[in-house]
């Protein structure tokens, strides 16, 4: 393994999803962010916690949903 | 499976499904299963059944999350700019100690939307149409419920299944890694997981794979941005971080599916 500054194997990638923390206990995905893709399409998830209810489902349920549909 | 029922010919009026999830707490386990319940409507034999249900579990999300189907290629690339290819794993690696969430109780209810399939002009259907999948599990204070919309439809108004089973795998991976990186003063919003889906072979491959219940291999690069440098945040950890990602685990290995039924009604 070699590192480098930009010497990765995707730097050619055009990334079409793109997931990132939201605070402690939650996420944001946006799906279809490629140029000339279809979406976006964004989705909000959960982290099961103590000290809140979560804002949106635990990320397995989203695979889920996805699998029922 | 409304697609591999169309091309079969099969009387498909309708269908639904609901899944069960349930925690399962064993060390370094993916940490859930469901309980697939698969009802069609319609004058179906039993040889047709048998058909559909193979095509249950061999549709591209399916597979990945039940047959372990995803070939991952990773890259970690830190806030200070130096980039590693991650892939593959050293096999001695160890998962990474550190406690993950319990996934509570909840279910998942998929209802077909019959009047969103598509047909051109010869009459000969073009897009199966979208479903309506509601989502309900135990929230801290009370029982929480959410709706998705996914499927196939030429605008293009919801998010096919596979790329939002994708979005889930990015959501997990992000999860995971801000709750068990020991990354200090570093904040864990700067994680990023960003994913590139080598193009397969499109519905109609898939729908092939399903009817005839083979397993297609599917590449997918995914790019993993965390803070700090490689000594503040070694390869290692990372990695070893992600041995432990209840969807990463699913989509290499499988084994999410404990009970699976498909009856007609």
């Amino acid at each position: 393994m070699v590192a480098g500054a930009n010497t990765g194997i995707t730097d050619q990638m055009l990334p079409s999803i793109v997931a990132r923390p939201v605070g402690k206990d939650a996420g944001l995905t946006v799906v279809g962010t490629g140029p000339g893709s279809r979406g976006p399409w964004s989705f909000i998830t959960g982290i099961p916690n103590s000290d809140s209810d979560m804002i949106g489902p635990p990320p397995q349920y989203l695979a889920v949903a996805a699998w029922a549909a | 499976m409304v697609g591999v029922a169309y091309r079969g010919k099969i009387s498909l009026e309708d269908i639904k499904v609901e899944f069960k999830v349930e925690p399962i707490e064993l060390p370094h386990s993916i940490g859930f299963g469901v309980r697939e319940l698969v009802t069609l409507k319609g004058p179906i034999s039993e040889s047709e059944r048998v058909r559909l249900e193979r095509a249950s579990s061999f549709c591209p999300v399916g597979q990945a999350l039940t047959k372990g189907s995803m070939e991952v290629d990773d890259e970690v690339r830190w806030s200070s700019g130096e980039v590693i290819a991650a892939s593959p794993v050293p096999e001695t690696l160890q998962p990474l100690e550190g406690v993950l969430p319990i996934l509570p109780h909840g279910t998942v209810n998929g209802s077909y939307l019959l009047d969103t399939k598509e047909y051109d002009e010869t009459g000969a259907m073009v897009h199966e149409g979208e479903a309506k999948v509601s989502v309900s599990c135990e929230n801290l204070t009370h029982l929480s419920r959410w709706i998705f919309l996914g499927g196939h439809s030429s605008d293009g108004w919801v998010s096919p299944p596979f790329p939002m089973a994708h979005g889930a795998w990015a959501a997990s991976t992000a999860s995971t890694l801000s709750r068990l990186l020991p990354l200090g003063a570093e904040d864990a919003s700067d994680i990023k997981v960003e994913l590139a889906i080598s193009a397969g072979g499109g519905v109609g491959q898939s729908q092939s794979n399903a009817a005839d219940g083979v397993v297609g291999h599917r590449r997918i690069l995914r790019r993993i941005t965390v803070p700090g440098t490689p000594k503040t945040t070694p390869l290692e950890v990372v990695q070893a971080a992600l041995q432990r990602d209840p969807i990463s685990l699913a989509y290499q290995h499988g084994g999410i599916l404990l009970d699976h039924q498909v009856v007609v009604e």
